[in-house]
């Protein structure tokens, strides 16, 4: 074949040359990159179409159309996207990043006043006693339960309790942050968030019981959002779950083989997972559907550490 | 619900025109025909669960094999992770002879391992090289349930030998 071939003003030519094996070679090999390493797009879709003309059998793409549609293809309650996720945009999404960092804050300083009450009334420059005190005083609810966890409110507090005490990967999560520290959780971030966010404040908090990361970001339209992620050393931990429930149905669905809840919060709501010794947190004016496709994002099995 | 159709139609036309493509990358990955039809399959799934994404990119193909090549990365890791943990649970009920010095008794440990569901379900997929399109056929469950299953499964079998280290 000798047919010169151009693709976005790239001269591929020399590719029509090579044999099939060799160009099954270069695929292979360009298959076993890292994932963050510098991949020629435009030539590898190339090989790929020279490949597949050079197919001595013709692919049953109607036939593998029909098993995807049949067998594959997710469905909404496999996708999680309940009634919630169909109503759209939540009714209001807009709220000052100020208060929400002011939230945090308080909120941050509220769960180190329950977890080792040595933080002083003052911390993080707020009246932390009074806020916390209407804060508990706001709290009601009834226990739930699922496989994997249940959560109740307790004296004002907010638990979710793992089934197992004694489960070992807490023990080696420890390990690995005492490794890492910083930046622990990155590769669990969601792969998908909404357009033009961008992350604008962090924060990290590390007690006996747990070691916490909180990422801050912002949409364009004065959205905002937290992910917060918290490994517990211990069985019997305290969520940093601490958003004001409006006591709405707690919406429960399955991410890639995780519980995942799904809270009104106020103007938002929130999306909490729990896992034998982790426990992840998205919270802000974001929409179900929004909250969804953000956990079901997260690269799971990167937690095996 | 116009929304809805066009990005189904977007996909059925990536679908047609890019299977065969897709496929002989993950081929010549992946060798196996099946694991490799697989592989294009749940890249499929990945871009119905991202359809925005998907919408919004500016080279739709590209995200595609992009996609192709996370879900082979990820293949791989799967296959590797329950090959050597089906390993490390065989190792052990092989040392059962051998006392267990925290007085533990391993028949209680790994003696039904060969009638365990979980450990015959990733055995199915590590050892017997089957693709989770089958595996959920045999099972009588969707492909999406199947892979729930597993990853349950995965998780068990990774705490019981944790436990029993």
């Amino acid at each position: 074949m000798s047919r010169t071939n151009t693709s976005g003003g790239r001269d591929f030519s020399a590719l029509d040359a090579m044999t099939t094996e060799e160009l099954q070679e270069v695929l292979r090999r360009d298959s076993l990159l890292p994932e963050d390493a510098p991949s020629d797009t435009e030539k590898i879709l190339h090989i790929m179409g020279l490949l597949a003309q050079r197919e001595p059998d013709a692919v049953d793409v109607e036939g593998a159309w029909q098993t995807f549609n049949e067998q594959y293809r997710p469905h909404p309650e496999d996708a999680g996207t309940g009634d919630t996720a169909q109503t759209g945009e939540a009714p209001s999404r807009r709220r000052p990043l100020r208060r929400l960092f002011r939230t945090a804050a308080v909120l941050a300083a509220a769960v180190a006043l329950l977890v080792t009450g040595t933080i002083t009334a003052s911390a993080f420059g707020y009246n932390v006693t009074e806020t916390v005190s209407q804060w508990l005083e706001s709290l009601s609810g009834e226990p739930w339960t699922d496989d994997l966890a249940t959560a109740r409110w307790s004296d004002g507090v907010f638990f979710f309790e793992c089934e197992d005490a004694a489960n070992p990967d807490w023990v080696g999560a420890r390990k690995t942050l005492e490794r890492h520290r910083a930046g622990a959780f990155v590769d669990l971030l969601p792969i998908w968030m909404p357009e033009g966010t961008e992350r604008v404040d962090s924060a990290t908090m590390e007690y006996d019981i747990f070691y916490s990361e909180k990422l801050f970001y912002a949409l364009p339209d004065g959205v905002e959002f937290s992910i917060r992620m918290t490994v517990f050393s211990n069985s019997q931990y305290i969520s940093l779950f601490t958003a004001d429930w409006d006591g709405s149905d707690v919406e429960v669905y399955d991410s890639n083989g995780k519980t995942v809840y799904l809270i009104p919060n106020g103007e938002g709501m929130t999306g909490i997972c729990v896992d034998d010794y982790m426990e992840t947190i998205i919270a802000g004016t974001l929409t179900a559907e929004e909250l969804q496709n953000m956990f079901d994002s997260i690269q799971w099995d990167n937690i095996y550490w | 619900m116009a929304g809805t159709e066009h990005q189904d139609d977007l996909i059925s036309t990536l679908y047609h025109e890019m299977f065969p493509m897709l496929l002989a990358y993950a081929r010549s990955a992946l060798g196996d025909g099946d694991m490799a039809e697989e592989a294009v399959q749940e890249t499929f799934c990945v871009a119905c669960k991202r359809q925005r994404e998907l919408t919004e990119s500016p080279n739709p193909r590209g995200w595609l094999v992009n996609t192709l090549k996370n879900v082979i990365r990820q293949l791989r890791r799967d296959r590797a992770r329950e090959t050597a943990l089906l390993a490390a649970l065989t190792a052990r009920q092989d040392g059962e002879d051998n006392p267990d010095q925290s007085g533990t008794d391993p028949d209680l440990l790994y003696g039904d391992l060969q009638h365990d569901p979980d450990y015959l379900l990733l055995k199915r997929l590590a050892l017997d090289q089957c693709t989770m399109a089958k595996l959920a056929v045999e099972l009588g469950i969707s492909v999406e349930a199947c892979k729930k299953r597993v990853q349950r499964a995965r998780r068990r079998l990774q705490k019981r030998l944790e436990q029993n280290l």
